[in-house]
């Protein structure tokens, strides 16, 4: 019980305004200060994320963030990632009761799947270096702007990006409306060159050896105080992009319309690399609009345990349509001790270009019409759920450790959407 | 008109939005860590966020961008 009286006197400490900045800043996406975070300090936080699939990728993830708050209250984030995958990738072909040959990503080579597995790359591998700053400011006692800076850079792609926003205090503070806009700029550079959409796999055809794309965001937030022990955010995210947005490793396996089994290339007029290779490079449209809306509430019990739910519903214009469904229950425990189980449903419907396979004459249509065409299962119907639940402590001088494990399964139209994942993280904080 | 409306339902909701709140000193709750959005679970919203951006069809919402991601 000691901590809670100490948590309780440090918040009430605290400025409204401090309050309420934290408020906008975690609406625009922005590291926001703690509560309790001394001026002048920097907060870091540490944490190391494994990610591995069942068969599929296994990933390490450490991540380090620095924030500092300075006296007029403007407030500094820096942040580095460094994301390490490897395994095998699901590479979009379908799942069929014959053995399968597709050729690297790089073209130079050919490998093959037996009858009834899951089509997987495994050559997949790859590092994530991303680094972060973001920079908040008031412009007076009631606005607040920000400003930020973002790069990653993969082996194969390249982004950089831009945000600018304000957020707007209102009612005693117990309003925020809150404005960001983002852009980002990537460069894919497949290995092996951008392939040929909808051309046959084996022979390999390449258009280039890079493409691009650009990606506006948009998003209004709205925080509201609802009473003493309940806050509410809703956000609507507009997102554009345009370019190249299609995966240049994945394909679409064609199939004979009676056997359902699949084509050969060389039937198509393809190079002949081995049995069931009548696969051809999937293609996705140029452009994407997606809106999402995000609805989160978090309500404190007498006792100080938090219930947080949050709701998102999201819809483009490639035919997908999703929601997903948050739930948190944070049990507040002596001594600083805190357990926190967690439940997350996701569902969504399939984008209108997506197949499990094509035969023949579906092909030479899309062809003929221009019409586009993915295997990707992540673009295909798709339900998830994750359970979990995470336990920390907090120590003396804002210190903290704490620790998550958590089960993701992932299932839809094809075997191959069925996929199995655990998520552990351990992460420290302290003040320097 | 349309124009009109949507000004009109906004300062309606914003209007509606007076009744709520607290005062200043009644803010000893929802400046727990815990009770604030986007601040409550650390680096959690940023790992999961990337973690299903690669998994999913969906994204955004919370928030945005992150550094892109080829994600194959």
């Amino acid at each position: 019980m000691q901590l809670k009286k100490q948590n309780q006197s440090t918040a009430c400490a605290g400025s409204v305004a401090k309050t309420l900045a934290l408020a906008s800043c975690a609406l625009l996406g922005v590291p926001a200060l703690a509560a309790d975070a001394p001026v002048d300090q920097w907060k870091v936080d540490g944490t190391v994320l494994l990610y591995s699939e069942t068969d599929r990728v296994s990933a390490i993830e450490p991540v380090i963030k620095a924030s500092r708050t300075f006296e007029n209250e403007s407030k500094l984030d820096l942040k580095l990632t460094v994301d390490s995958l490897t395994g095998n990738s699901h590479n979009g072909a379908a799942v069929l009761a014959a053995p399968q040959t597709f050729t690297s990503p790089s073209g130079k080579d050919v490998y093959q799947v037996n009858a009834g597995d899951v089509p997987l790359d495994d050559s997949f591998k790859d590092t994530r270096v991303a680094v972060s700053a973001q920079y908040s400011w008031l412009l007076n006692r009631n606005l607040r702007a920000t400003s930020g800076l973002n790069f990653s850079n993969e082996y194969d792609f390249f982004s950089v990006g831009a945000n600018a926003g304000l957020s707007l205090d209102l009612n005693q503070k117990n309003t925020t409306l809150s404005f960001l806009l983002g852009l980002e700029s990537d460069t894919i550079e497949p290995v092996g060159g951008v392939p040929d959409p909808l051309t046959v796999q084996s022979d390999g055809l390449r258009v280039d050896s890079g493409e691009s794309r650009t990606v506006t965001d948009a998003l209004l937030g709205w925080t509201q105080v609802m009473n003493r022990r309940w806050v509410m955010q809703l956000n609507y995210n507009l997102s554009a992009a345009s370019g190249y947005m299609t995966d240049p490793y994945k394909v679409v396996t064609l199939i004979d319309e009676v056997t359902g089994l699949p084509l050969e290339a060389e039937d198509l007029g393809g190079a002949n690399i081995g049995p069931g290779d009548g696969q051809v490079y999937e293609l996705r449209p140029d452009s994407r609009t997606k809106h999402a809306l995000y609805w989160e509430n978090r309500y404190a019990r007498e006792n100080d345990d938090v219930i947080a739910v949050g709701y998102r519903f999201m819809t483009d214009d490639w035919g997908i349509s999703s929601h997903t469904l948050d739930l948190k229950y944070r049990w507040q425990l002596e001594n600083g001790w805190f357990v926190q189980p967690h439940v997350r449903y996701y569902t969504q419907s399939e984008a209108d270009f997506w197949y499990e396979s094509l035969t023949e004459v579906d092909y030479n249509a899309i062809v003929a019409s221009n019409d586009y065409a993915s295997g990707d299962y992540r673009l295909g119907k798709l339900t998830d759920t994750t359970v979990g639940v995470k336990f920390g402590r907090e120590l003396a001088n804002g210190r903290r450790w704490d620790t998550r494990l958590e089960f993701m399964q992932q299932s839809g139209d094809t075997d191959a959407a069925d996929v199995s994942a655990v998520i552990g993280q351990v992460g420290y904080r302290f003040y320097w | 008109m349309m124009r009109l409306i949507v000004v009109a339902s906004c300062l309606l909701v914003l209007a509606g939005c007076q009744n709520l709140g607290v005062n200043p000193w009644e803010r000893d709750v929802l400046a727990r860590e815990a009770m604030i959005p986007g601040e409550a679970d650390g680096l959690d919203d940023a790992f999961d966020d990337h973690i299903y951006f690669s998994k999913e069809g969906s994204s955004g919402g919370r928030g945005f961008g992150g550094g892109g991601c080829g994600c194959n």
